[in-house]
């Protein structure tokens, strides 16, 4: 029995080893990359810190990446909820929605991207549409603006509302329908029901949803640096420190690597935040 | 008196054809883009955009298919995703039937299920960025970049956590009394699990196995990040994202969409929305 108990915890922890080999490792030397000299010195200091609190640009980034999951993130969560809604609901077709709705959580980012580029260009889908319908059409879609700022949080809608929407239908179906009978019987409207039942029962789906679509949130990169060149996130800004502006030298490693931390940092003080204020 | 209830009928049916029209949309846009000659896509037939293709050639498909380094790209892709499959099955699914089990009959306390969704959430609390830069490094190190297996590895930590959620949730329909049984006639414990239980737990591996699939399939800040000479679809479609046509990108989208859609065709059959609590990929 004892041998046996040590096997389940050896089978236990070899993912863990390699999350912590591949996953956690890395993230401490990213840590310790950025308090490395960006001149190649020995000694750990804080010049790469100085230097990306000096570029206007990072400071911009910073900005961009809150307000972007600031505003994301609660319209994701509310249209993921209508589609709970709609999917809960019996209707012919029903099984069909729910299988087109998998389809923007399994197509890769990148095929989406490509597809936004033709809808958004300059001879695109929307500028025709535009054109068809006799309204002035503009080319200004893809450079920096308020509009393209909604573009991109449109597309971040698609793209994460269906996985907000299977979180909270898991939540809906596991409200009893008794609940629902009893409240028809003193004739509950619809708004009433959903306001006074399935809102406080569905916290639980709701905060789960905010959690993990929040994390993610804050990771964004590829949608704003296709569609939005000049402003970058903050993982756009080390990929462009790193990769374009210092191409693969310490200045950049040092620099890239502030970034990351520091949007690392976000993600675990968001997080930490998240789930001490919703677990009271 | 009865306009009214066929009037929101008909509103909720617009409404769920208009979003699953915005759904299909895109995708149909990037399939007509890989089909249509230049032209229609920078020439003179490309203003305005029209819904339905007015030429068609395969040329572009043709094309990459037969450049070299696309062929190898395209072979990285599939080898690196497979063995990221193999990988994240291979360390979770004894890792969760582990988990199941661990405490017996002597409740020890331990609790599985609040274990693996802390493991899935904190693993996921990574930004690929930060992971990905010293990731890099450390492949460098072990001679591992720009290979199937540094590849591989990269895509297996993300699909790892989600694959343990869906192990857990799978051994947990099964009874351990099968397990016992064949105890009962002479199995150890171990043999036990390989005869008995893993068949039984087939749906759940296939579901982690086309997740992980998938999920790697489309995976692009990470390879970006730890590759440099050998590249992965996701990062040839990138190369093409800031430039001028969408030709050529278009196209590998469209080699690139065809295994999305069948694997997402065989996986929502046996999709529970719970699955998804780890499947957070964006």
């Amino acid at each position: 029995m004892k041998g046996e108990q040590v096997t389940y915890w050896v089978l236990i922890a070899i993912p863990i080893v390699f999350i912590v080999a591949f996953m956690v490792y890395p993230a401490i030397l990213s840590v310790s990359y950025s308090f490395s000299h960006p001149e190649g010195g020995a000694m750990p200091n804080t010049l790469a810190y100085e230097q990306n609190f000096a570029d206007p640009e990072f400071s911009e980034a910073i900005g961009y990446n809150l307000l972007l999951v600031a505003v994301a993130v609660p319209l994701e969560l509310l249209a993921g909820i209508f589609m709970a809604l709609i999917l809960s609901r019996q209707f012919i077709g029903r099984g069909l929605l729910r299988a087109i709705m998998i389809l923007p959580i399994t197509i890769p980012e990148v095929v989406f991207l490509v597809s936004m580029k033709t809808m958004f260009g300059e001879k695109g889908v929307v500028n025709s549409m535009l054109f068809y319908s006799g309204l002035p059409y503009q080319n200004l879609w893809l450079v920096h603006s308020p509009i393209n700022f909604v573009i991109i949080v449109l597309v971040e809608i698609w793209r994460t509302t269906p996985i907000c929407a299977l979180l909270i239908l898991a939540g809906i179906q596991s409200i009893p329908a008794q609940v629902y009978e009893s409240a028809s019987i003193d004739r509950a409207t619809t708004w009433m029901k959903f306001r006074n039942i399935t809102l406080p029962l569905l916290k639980p789906a709701i905060v789960a949803t905010i959690l993990l679509r929040g994390i993610d949130a804050f990771k964004i990169f590829a949608t704003p640096w296709v569609l939005s060149p000049s402003i970058p996130t903050m993982t756009g800004y080390a990929y462009n420190i790193y990769y374009l502006r210092f191409a693969l030298n310490p200045v950049g490693l040092a620099r890239a690597a502030v970034s990351a931390d520091i949007l690392a940092l976000f993600i675990v003080v968001f997080s930490y935040v998240f789930v001490r204020y919703t677990s009271r | 008196m009865k306009l009214r209830p066929l009037f929101r009928s008909a509103a909720f049916t617009l409404l769920v054809i208009g979003v699953a029209f915005t759904i299909i949309f895109p995708l149909y846009v990037v399939t007509k883009n890989a089909f249509v000659e230049e032209k229609e896509i920078s020439g003179r037939l490309a203003w305005p955009w029209s819904p339905i293709p007015q030429t068609f050639t395969t040329d572009w498909v043709y094309y990459l298919l037969s450049e070299s380094d696309l062929v190898s790209s395209l072979t990285l892709t599939i080898f690196s995703t497979l063995l990221s499959v193999g990988i994240s099955l291979l360390l979770a699914t004894p890792a969760a039937w582990a988990l199941v089990r661990v405490g017996g009959k002597t409740n020890t306390g331990f609790r599985a299920t609040g274990f693996i969704l802390t493991f899935a959430v904190m693993s996921r609390m990574f930004p690929s960025i930060t992971v990905g830069i010293p990731l890099a490094v450390i492949l460098i190190r072990l001679m591992l970049h720009d290979t199937v297996l540094g590849l591989a590895i990269g895509f297996t930590l993300f699909s790892l956590p989600y694959s343990l959620i869906v192990m857990k949730s799978q051994f947990d329909t099964i009874p351990p009394e099968l397990e016992e049984a064949a105890m009962v006639d002479g199995y150890s414990r171990f043999s036990a699990f390989i005869r008995v239980t893993l068949p039984a737990a087939a749906p759940g591996m296939a579901t982690a196995a086309i997740f992980s699939f998938l999920f790697a399939w489309g995976e692009l800040t990470l390879p970006l990040l730890i590759t440099s000479a050998n590249r992965p679809l996701s990062v040839m479609i990138w190369r093409y994202l800031r430039g001028a046509t969408m030709a050529q990108g278009s196209a590998i989208a469209f080699i690139q969409l065809i295994p999305v859609l069948i694997f997402t065709y065989i996986l929502q059959r046996f999709l529970k929305p719970e699955y998804l609590a780890g499947a957070f990929k964006y």
